[in-house]
């Protein structure tokens, strides 16, 4: 596993290289306009240190797939001894080791800002392990796509799905009963998501929900890998 | 050279390097701010940084000494060993909110005797506090980064090495005492007991080192039992986000809350945090110490 491990790691190295690269830069910036900044309470930046990365990750995923989707090599990675079973979990354990890289380089961004600035009210970690969550959830409902149809066309049914859920949220919001949402102002959605019993809960669950969904998925993308391998030319 | 003399070099080596960037940053942070961090209003900010800059430095200690005295990396413990060891990453959750339950006991029965069970925790609320504790539990993955600096260096290098030159026992104890003595320049700045009591620091920084000993055996039993040092983390980051004072806070009704935080420090620790924390060590030390049963 740590020789696939190696393997992931070197096709993966420039978007890597850029996420962290990109993710220190804002950081920096970030750290220089809140110093001469006379707002102190905004934190954006530093929420954008938090977020961007998760974002970036999870429009290079492809990479990660690209060099592995030919015919020979699934056979050739079946014989290992690692099986096409370590070809897909390698996947997952690079994408789980990635994030966590991303959030150990927010969480030392983080503290670095909070300890010049001295104030932990400009610290936007929980913001980062939300991402955390969210973009782990995100990419385990990409990958078995990506096994089935190639990082191409997986990427292809991916936006997609994501354009059909769109659209219907659309259709809804034309035709469906949207009187609740008009009848909502600002400051009450505001108070729905900071003390809604209900917000409490989906986010108390989220890590949760995100460990058991990126398990379902690692065992749907074994299936599909091996559905996917004899579509691949 | 000999291979006992050998560690004792590496053992010192590595201490070193743990203790050098606390004894530097702290008075530097000290200096940044004007006064002692945690005793400051900007304790927190201070906390932070410790809690993530300070934790990480023994392991880069841990990976220093390996590579300057070409150790290598062997014998790490950074492989998860999930298969057959379940039982004891339970126990490392476990023990925490175990200790969570006699420390809020102990509270009830020497600060608020005469109090109702629902005047101390009042029912009102129940399922957003719920989501609340869970929310802290599950988001601890914060602090594992830091806990893991701290176990992959203490747990993960000293100790076997430790444990290589002196008997167990002797090995916890002096093993805790150096943990507890590596805390000593943030005991001096205010962390844990202020800085208003009697025989400050020493007397601060002795707690830390009983405090050290009783949870190095625990957490020193961890490791060996599962040869890796992840349970040992998951125990150090529930302990250092989910205490006593977080529990009570959420649970605990006004009343109760004035009482906890009219307490001082030292007194709060002797009475409330240290006792679980010994029979804890305890625990860990008898189960260390047991030797493991024949088969038939």
């Amino acid at each position: 596993m740590r020789g696939l491990m190696y393997k992931q790691l070197m096709t993966f190295r420039v978007p890597a290289e850029i996420i962290i690269a990109v993710q220190l830069l804002m950081a920096v910036t970030g750290l220089s306009v809140y110093q001469n900044n006379t707002a102190r309470g905004d934190r954006s930046l530093m929420a954008a240190v938090m977020i961007v990365p998760f974002i970036l990750f999870s429009m290079t995923n492809g990479e990660l797939f690209r060099y592995d989707e030919r015919e020979k090599w699934c056979c050739f990675a079946a014989s290992t001894p690692q099986t096409l079973k370590g070809q897909v979990r390698v996947k997952y354990y690079f994408t789980l080791a990635a994030h966590s890289v991303i959030l150990f380089v927010g969480m030392l961004c983080d503290c670095v800002f909070v300890g010049v600035t001295g104030n932990t009210a400009v610290s936007c970690i929980s913001t980062g392990v939300l991402f955390y969550c969210i973009s782990l959830i995100l990419n385990a409902l990409e990958y078995p796509f990506y096994f089935r149809f190639g990082s191409d066309h997986g990427g292809q049914v991916k936006a997609a799905s994501v354009w059909t859920i769109i659209l219907l949220i659309m259709i809804y919001l034309l035709f469906g009963d949207i009187s609740l949402l008009l009848n909502m102002e600002l400051p009450d959605l505001n108070s729905l998501i900071n003390n809604s019993s209900l917000m409490m809960w989906t986010m108390a669950l989220l890590p949760a929900a995100a460990a058991v969904i990126f398990f379902l998925s690692y065992l749907i993308s074994l299936k599909m890998y091996r559905k996917g391998m004899e579509s691949y030319e | 050279m000999s291979n006992k003399s050998l560690t004792v070099r590496r053992i010192i080596i590595f201490c070193a390097l743990a203790f050098l960037p606390i004894i530097i940053i702290t008075p530097l942070m000290n200096l940044y701010y004007g006064e002692l961090i945690f005793v400051s209003e900007k304790a927190a900010a201070g906390s932070y940084v410790f809690g993530v800059v300070g934790m990480l430095t023994p392991a880069l200690a841990n990976l220093l000494t390996r590579l300057i005295t070409k150790e290598g990396m062997g014998n790490n413990y950074l492989a998860l060993k999930l298969k057959g060891h379940g039982g004891w990453y339970a126990a490392s959750f476990l023990a925490v909110l175990g200790e969570v339950a006699v420390a809020l006991a102990l509270f009830c029965i020497f600060y608020l005797n005469g109090m109702s069970f629902s005047e101390i925790f009042p029912s009102e609320g129940i399922s957003d506090k719920a989501a609340i504790v869970l929310f802290q539990i599950e988001y601890s993955v914060i602090v594992f980064f830091p806990a893991f600096g701290e176990e992959w260096g203490w747990r993960g290098y000293l100790m076997p090495k430790l444990c290589e030159v002196m008997g167990k026992p002797a090995a916890v104890v002096v093993g805790g005492v150096i943990w507890g003595l590596w805390h000593a320049p943030l005991t001096i700045s205010g962390h844990d007991f202020g800085v208003d009591y009697t025989g400050y620091p020493f007397v601060g920084i002795l707690l830390m080192c009983v405090l050290c000993v009783a949870e190095n055996a625990f957490l020193t039993l961890l490791t060996e039992k599962t040869g890796s040092i992840y349970p040992a983390c998951f125990f150090h980051m529930i302990n250092n986000n989910c205490s006593m004072l977080f529990f009570l806070s959420i649970f605990g009704s006004e009343q109760c809350v004035a009482v906890s935080d009219g307490l001082p420090a030292v007194q709060a620790f002797l009475t409330i945090l240290l006792p679980p924390t010994i029979i804890l060590g305890a625990i860990g030390l008898i189960l260390m110490l047991k030797k493991p049963r024949r088969e038939a």
